[in-house]
C-alpha cells in the first residue's frame, strides 16, 4: 500500500499525493487499535445518564457517534478488506446505534409490548383488519385495470399526434400528475356532492386513483410506443397493414415489454395509496386499523396494519423486481 | 404499370421533389441514382405513399392512387418493399414475419402461409432459419428475409430503398443475388442503388435524379458510358 522506498522516475510521476496518514488508517493494525479505543470510550468517557452535566452529557455522546462512523467508513469504504469484516462492522454499527437509543432516549421499554405488541387487543378482531385488507386488495386491482385502460387510450390518441387532441391529453395528464392523490380524492368525495354528483367512498376512491395514476400509466405507454423504430412502422405499413393492425401487431408487442416494468412500479405505488383513501371513510386496511385504535385505545392495531402492508408489498416488490430483470433478457 | 405526373413533395419550406413524370412499363428493371439529398429515397416512398405527396398524380395499373376513395392499404399490398435498415420485426422469427401480413391482410390460413413462407426462404437460401429471431442473422441474411417478407404478399412491384448500403461488403453479393433472379423472372421493380455492376447488368433503365428533378434518363449503357448532362457525369466520375 505504501509507495516503494526508492521509487523510478516514471513511478514518480504517477505516483498518489495522498498525505501520510492516508496509508496509516488503511492498515490492519489501526483498525484494531481504534476498536479498542472506542470500546474504550464506550466503557469509561460514555455519560452516566442522570449524573452527567447537559453539557458534558451532549458532547460526549455526539463525539462517540461521530467516531464509531467515521471509524465505520473507513473500513466500509476501503477496497482492500475483506467482506467479511466489513459486514460485520456493519452490523456492529446498527448494534451500536440500537444501543445508545435505548439507553439515552428515555423511553419506557418495560411498557413497550404493552403499546405496541399487545396482540389480546385484537383478539377476536383479526377479521376487522383482514375484512380491510380485502376492500384494499380490491380497490388496487380495480384501480390498476383502470388506470391501465385510461393511460392505453390515451397514449393511443397521443400517437396520433394531432394538435389539438395532444393539448387537451397533455392537459389532463399534466394536471393530474400535479394534484395530490388525497386532494383528488377529498374534492370528488367532500366537493362533487354540491355539484349533485355522489360518487361514494368506494366509487370515489377507485376514480380518483384511475384517473391520478392513469395519467403516469400514459406517460409509460407513451415512452414504450416511441421506442418502437419508426421503420418498423413504416415496413407494417408497407405490407398493407392498416392503422389499428399496426398497433395491434407490431408495435404493442414490441412496446409491452418495455412497458410492463413502470407499470408495475406505478401499481406498487397505488397499493400503496389506497392508503390515502381512509381520509374519505372507504373501509380499507388502514381505516379499520385507526377504528380499532380508537375503540381500543391502544395503538396496536397500527401496529399490525402496518406490518400486514409490509407482508403484502415486500413480496410484491421484489417480484416486480425479478419481473424487470426477466424482461431485460 | 406506374405512372408518375408532375409529382412534388415539400417538407415545409423544402422543396424535395419538383416535378417527377415518368412511367414504368410491366417486368422492368428501373434503377434510380443520384447524390445524397437528390430526392431518390422520398420519390420512392412517395410512390405508395409512406411520404404523402403534396401534389401530382400516380397512376398504378390506370388507377389513382392519390383518389379520395382509394383505400392505400389495398394499394401498398401490391407493392413490396424493401428497406435500407431491413426492418424486420424483432419479436418475430424469421418465418412470422414473412407469414404476417398474408396471414393479417390477406386472411390466408396458417398452414398455407406456413408453407409459401418456407418456399420463399428456400428461394432466398434461409431454409434453415426459419425459427431464427432476427436479432441472431447477419445484416445479408435479414435483408434476404425482409425481400422474402414482401415477396410473400405477391405483389405486382418491389421497391428496393438502397437495399445494400447497411450491409458489410462480403454479404452485399447474396442480397444482389436474390435480386438478380427476381429480375430475370420477370418482377417489375424500382431500386434506389449506388451498385454500379449490379445496375450494369440488371436494369433496364436509369432515372438520374439531381434537386429533386429527373436530369436524365437512359440504358445504363447510355448512362455510364455516355451521359449527356454535366451533373450525371459529375457524379459518375465521383464513384467509378
Amino acid at each position: 500500500m505504501a509507495p516503494a522506498a526508492v521509487p523510478t522516475d516514471i513511478e514518480k510521476k504517477f505516483m498518489r499525493t495522498h498525505p501520510g496518514w492516508f496509508y496509516w488508517v488503511r492498515r490492519p493494525v489501526f483498525a484494531v487499535l481504534a476498536f479498542v479505543a472506542l470500546i474504550a470510550y464506550a466503557l469509561f468517557l460514555l455519560p452516566n445518564k442522570d449524573v452527567t452535566p447537559p453539557f458534558w452529557f451532549y458532547f460526549s455522546i455526539s463525539l462517540f457517534i461521530l467516531l464509531v462512523l467515521g471509524y465505520s467508513g473507513n473500513i466500509l469504504a476501503d477496497r482492500d478488506k475483506p467482506e467479511f469484516l466489513k459486514m460485520t462492522i456493519a452490523l456492529l454499527l446498527i448494534a451500536v446505534l440500537c444501543w445508545l437509543f435505548y439507553r439515552y432516549s428515555g423511553a419506557q421499554w418495560g411498557r413497550l409490548r404493552k403499546f405496541f405488541f399487545n396482540w389480546e387487543k385484537l383478539e377476536g378482531n383479526w377479521w376487522i383488519l383482514r375484512n380491510g385488507l380485502g376492500v384494499t386488495l380490491l380497490l388496487a386491482a380495480i384501480s390498476a385495470v383502470g388506470s391501465v385502460l385510461v393511460g392505453l387510450l390515451v397514449a393511443i390518441l397521443r400517437a396520433y399526434n394531432s394538435p389539438t387532441l395532444n393539448l387537451f391529453l397533455k392537459a389532463y395528464v399534466d394536471i393530474f400528475r400535479s394534484i395530490p392523490m388525497i386532494v383528488i380524492m377529498v374534492v370528488l368525495f367532500f366537493a362533487l356532492p354540491y355539484a349533485g354528483i355522489s360518487l361514494g367512498s368506494i366509487l370515489s376512491t377507485v376514480v380518483a386513483l384511475s384517473l391520478g395514476y392513469g395519467a403516469y400509466a400514459a406517460e409509460s405507454i407513451r415512452a414504450g410506443i416511441e421506442s418502437v423504430h419508426s421503420g418498423q412502422i413504416e415496413a407494417a405499413r408497407s405490407l398493407g397493414l392498416s392503422r389499428w393492425r399496426t398497433i395491434h401487431k407490431i408495435i404493442l408487442p414490441q412496446a409491452i415489454p418495455v412497458v410492463i416494468p413502470p407499470l408495475t412500479g406505478n401499481l406498487v405505488a397505488m397499493l400503496k395509496d389506497t392508503a390515502v383513501a381512509s381520509v374519505v371513510a372507504a373501509p380499507e386496511l388502514l381505516k379499520r386499523a385507526r377504528e380499532l385504535y380508537t375503540s381500543k385505545t391502544n395503538p396496536t392495531p397500527l401496529v399490525a396494519a402496518a406490518l400486514i402492508y409490509l407482508a403484502v408489498l415486500i413480496p410484491l416488490v421484489r417480484a416486480v423486481n425479478m419481473l424487470e430483470n426477466r424482461l431485460k433478457k | 404499370m406506374i405512372e408518375v405526373v408532375d409529382l412534388h413533395k415539400r417538407f415545409k419550406d423544402l422543396h424535395v421533389l419538383r416535378g417527377i413524370s415518368t412511367a414504368v412499363t410491366r417486368s422492368e428493371v428501373v434503377a434510380i441514382m443520384g447524390p445524397s439529398g437528390s430526392g431518390k429515397s422520398t420519390f420512392l416512398r412517395c410512390l405508395n405513399r409512406l411520404e404523402e405527396p403534396s401534389s401530382g398524380h400516380i397512376y398504378i395499373e390506370g388507377v389513382d392512387i392519390m383518389a379520395p376513395y382509394i383505400d392505400i392499404n389495398k394499394v401498398r399490398t401490391e407493392i413490396g418493399m424493401v428497406f435500407q435498415n431491413f426492418n424486420l420485426f424483432p419479436h418475430l422469427t424469421a418465418i412470422e414475419n414473412i407469414k404476417l401480413a398474408p396471414m393479417s391482410v390477406r386472411k390466408i390460413s396458417a398452414q398455407e402461409a406456413t408453407q409459401r413462407g418456407m418456399a420463399l426462404l428456400e428461394k432466398v437460401e434461409l431454409k434453415d432459419k426459419a425459427e431464427v429471431y432476427p436479432d441472431q442473422l447477419s445484416g445479408g441474411q435479414q435483408q434476404r428475409v425482409a425481400i422474402a417478407r414482401a415477396l410473400a404478399m405477391q405483389p405486382q412491384i418491389m421497391f428496393f430503398d438502397e437495399p445494400t448500403s447497411a450491409l458489410d461488403p462480403e454479404m452485399i453479393g447474396e442480397v444482389l443475388d436474390v435480386m438478380r433472379a427476381m429480375a430475370q423472372e420477370g418482377m417489375t421493380m424500382m431500386i434506389v442503388s449506388h451498385e454500379m455492376g449490379f445496375i450494369r447488368e440488371a436494369a433496364d433503365r436509369i432515372l438520374f435524379l439531381d434537386g429533386g428533378l429527373i436530369v436524365e434518363e437512359g440504358t445504363p449503357d447510355q448512362i455510364f458510358s455516355d451521359s449527356k448532362h454535366p451533373r450525371t457525369q459529375e457524379f459518375l466520375s465521383r464513384i467509378l
